[in-house]
């Protein structure tokens, strides 16, 4: 172990907030990046005031939900309505090798740190920009992130029973992966092209655009006629049984696909002496099709006499992909595979002490990466950044607070 | 010149991974799917077209593989693994992902790729992760969705866990699997060697429940599916005259909802003082969720999505793929992407995640018929005399 982390000494400001900018930082910072995330009490992160917070914790530093996204980066105190404070991110302009930032469109040109304005000294800055809906077009003065673009980009649609409302994948879905994940996508490929030009490059990645990417099937069949429809829970057109079935507990629940009839044998040995498994009649996917209510039933009914981790493994033994639905509780206490990998990792947060935060979304083998360190307290590394970062004196830095400029 | 531009990469065809090869090649690295004769399995998936050859029916493989070029191989037979090899002497960056754990058939494992070829990085995504006792597995999207957690958190507390259509999972593990390959390419970029960059589809999935975590970690609370009854402030699906609309309000969001809500005649109710306060506010959350619900019921879903916006208030419209296709938005951004169907007609594509100064990167070409490239990079490329190629295809090898 041990090996080059590929963004060691890379500098990134990270003037985002929420989710989407947040999460795509956090991974530059898990290998090796210096993240400084600029933070404000005059326009405060609200997901530093949001649940989960310990019970009976007062304070700016207790969100889980914030804390998560921002292990590994550095907090920096500035309120950039006070002319020091907008000095001192033009100043982090300069310094930046990556901005991100997710502001709505105009807002950085005001400040003079657009990328336009910043590119004239610092050819080399990659500004990632996610607005709502662009930044320009009808939509452009849209606000909002997941919990809206989850809904205007086509998942709801495609989400859930066909019976009930369109309530979509849970919270703010598309911010962490989906816009999280190809925005590094487009900024490693900025650093990699930067490396041939030496220019950086503005990436502008609508978060309406980047979700609405995810799904092409459904757009391609509404180009051509072709029919498709919309909700269908959990199951597929092409496979028989394909669902979630309730096994023995409260709220518990197996996840089970069968998509060739190779599989539909592998299952009937595994349900060895229930009627369906022998019937002739489900030998083939029409024929399991053509009584897919009765079959569905059956199965959970099977199902709902079984513990649903030795029910999965014993699918898995017969070559049948199936998992127990994992909740938050058993993803972080007791998937053993999980803690197998080491995928959380324990961190000692400031006021919180040790608490478990995601690790890196992939990993490059023989490569220690992080999270390394817990999220920073607001303001928490403002005077190391003043100082070990942009190499301003301590008297400088004394003046800079009492200005009011730190807040 | 698109940014990519240079970088071959090398795909195996693994029906988990073909997104992340579908996003370098948008950014303009040559990515090369290599399939076996009868093609690979995302060419029988519907939707499907009526009017096509068998092999070029499918529009999940006109999305996945857009963008990228086609040729077919055998590696399970001597001639065909030689090729292969020859291949990947020419790649950057090779694409293996598989569902079970495995590799495709007759295709070399990451080990065997970099001990054989220093320079290359391969990229694996599996179901579970190349280690730990889970590591054979399998999974379908389904299965990786119930595994990564999203699953329980999706849906009504009356109905079973639900999956987040549209394959999410496989997306979400193949953008992890581009953005792993990338920095295994930066990696290499410091040392010089090659590398293998390693994502499971379960860890891709859990890394989007990131707040849930936090949930157990730090209050003890298990959390299961909320249905509409979000425990924030205004979080609702309305029905309006036409269709569905999404509200969500955050704490500064007040004074805007309550001018909306003056504007239908609502507002009396909420300019009660006690409504000041935040805690009073999420305690009688009921009665703000009914408020946006009625201001929605008489208003089109773009319509309460304009006036909302107009507040500042985060309102969007439900879409479905016709109102994507329509959407002034896209289209007048030029967002889509025109690609010819199999069929001859032409289909309409989501474009790219990214503008780079301005402009979309795109792909050059459309997903490939199957064996489309074969005289270009088996002859033109690596040299095979057109007659060792005939040979090659009459023994089922190409």
């Amino acid at each position: 172990m041990g090996g080059a982390l590929p963004f060691t000494g890379l500098r990134v400001l990270d003037l985002s907030w929420f989710a989407a900018g947040p999460v795509c930082a956090k991974v530059l910072a898990d290998y090796g990046a210096t993240v400084v995330r600029v933070e404000s009490l005059a326009r405060l992160d609200s997901l530093r005031v949001n649940n989960p917070i310990p019970e009976g914790y007062e304070g700016y530093n207790g969100s889980g939900y914030f804390n998560n996204f921002n292990s590994n980066k550095l907090s920096l105190q500035v309120d950039l309505g006070h002319p020091a404070g907008l000095d001192l991110a033009r100043r982090l302009g300069r310094w930046a090798e990556v901005l991100v930032e997710n502001f709505a469109p105009g807002v950085l040109h005001r400040w003079g740190l657009d990328y336009e304005t910043l590119s004239r000294e610092n050819p080399g800055i990659i500004v990632v920009s996610a607005p709502a809906c662009g930044s320009e077009g009808p939509r452009r003065e849209y606000r909002g992130f997941g919990f809206g673009i989850k809904a205007i980009a086509g998942l709801s649609w495609l989400t859930g029973n066909p019976s009930r409302k369109p309530v979509g994948p849970p919270g703010a879905f598309p911010d962490f992966v989906i816009n999280a994940g190809q925005a590094l996508v487009g900024v490693i490929t900025a650093l990699r092209a930067r490396e041939r030009t030496g220019r950086g490059c503005l990436i502008e990645l609508a978060q309406y655009e980047s979700t609405v990417c995810v799904t092409g099937p459904a757009i391609a069949a509404a180009s051509l006629g072709v029919p498709r429809r919309g909700r269908m829970m959990n199951g597929s057109p092409w496979a028989c049984p394909h669902g979630i079935y309730p096994v023995r507990g409260a709220d518990r629940w197996l996840a089970l696909t069968v998509t060739t009839d190779t599989e539909w044998a592998a299952l009937g040995r595994v349900a060895f002496g229930e009627p369906w498994a022998a019937d002739p009649s489900f030998a083939t996917l029409l024929g399991r099709k053509r009584h897919e209510d009765d079959l569905e039933r059956a199965i959970a009914a099977w199902t709902g006499r079984h513990e649903g981790e030795a029910l999965a493994a014993a699918l898995q033994e017969a070559g049948v992909p199936a998992h127990v639905a994992n909740t938050n509780r058993d993803l972080l206490d007791d998937d053993p595979h999980l803690q197998a990998r080491g995928y959380y990792r324990t961190l000692v947060h400031e006021e919180l002490g040790p608490c478990r935060y995601d690790g890196a979304p992939f990993r490059l083998e023989g490569v220690a990466h992080g999270p390394f360190r817990a999220a920073p307290l607001l303001g928490g590394d403002t005077d190391t950044v003043l100082r070990d970062l942009l190499g301003i004196g301590e008297d400088e830095i004394e003046a800079l607070h009492a200005s009011g400029a730190l807040q | 010149m698109r940014p990519l531009e240079g970088l071959r990469v090398v795909e195996a065809p693994g029906r988990h991974g073909h997104y992340a090869g579908r996003l370098l090649a948008q950014l303009g690295a040559e990515v090369l799917l290599v399939e076996p004769p009868w093609g690979a399995a995302v060419r029988r998936e519907p939707p499907l077209l009526a009017t096509a050859s068998a092999r070029d029916r499918s529009l999940q493989h006109l999305h996945l593989n857009d963008g990228k070029r086609g040729v077919t191989l055998d590696p399970a037979t001597a001639d065909g693994r030689a090729l292969l090899w020859r291949l990947l002497r020419t790649a950057d960056a090779c694409l293996l992902a598989s569902s079970d754990g495995g590799m495709p058939p007759g295709w070399p494992g990451p080990d065997e790729l970099t001990e054989m070829q220093r320079l290359l990085v391969v990229g694996a995504l599996t179901p579970f992760g190349r280690t730990g006792p889970k590591a054979r597995w399998r999974a379908t999207d389904l299965v990786a969705q119930a595994a990564g957690g999203i699953a329980a958190l999706t849906g009504f507390p009356d109905d079973p866990p639900a999956r987040v259509g549209g394959e999410q999972g496989l997306h979400m593990g193949s953008i992890h699997l581009a953005g792993a390959v990338l920095a295994g390419l930066a990696t290499r970029e410091r040392t010089g060697r090659g590398i293998v960059c390693e994502v499971s589809l379960q860890e891709s999935v859990a890394a989007s429940v990131q707040p849930d975590i936090m949930f157990w970690d730090l209050r003890g609370e298990v959390r299961g599916r909320y249905g509409e009854e979000s425990a924030a402030l205004g979080v609702t699906v309305s029905r309006c005259l036409d269709g569905w609309v999404a509200t969500y309000l955050v704490p500064w969001h007040w004074d805007g909802f309550v001018a909306w809500a003056a504007e239908d005649g609502l507002a009396e109710p909420f300019l009660d003082p006690r409504w000041q306060d935040p805690a009073f506010r999420q305690e009688n959350k009921g009665q703000v969720d009914d408020a946006l619900r009625a201001i929605c019921a008489r208003r089109t879903a773009e319509q309460a999505a304009r006036d909302g916006q107009a507040r500042r208030l985060f309102v969007f419209p439900v879409h479905g793929p016709e109102q994507l296709l329509r959407d002034p938005q896209l289209v007048t951004r030029g967002y889509f992407r025109a690609v010819r169907a199999p069929d001859g007609r032409q289909a309409t594509l989501p474009g790219s995640p990214w503008r780079m100064n301005g402009e979309p990167p795109r792909p050059e070409r459309g997903a490939p018929r199957l064996g489309q490239d074969n005289v270009g990079v088996w002859c033109e490329e690596l040299g095979l005399a057109r007659e060792t190629l005939a040979a090659l295809a009459g023994a089922g090898v190409v």
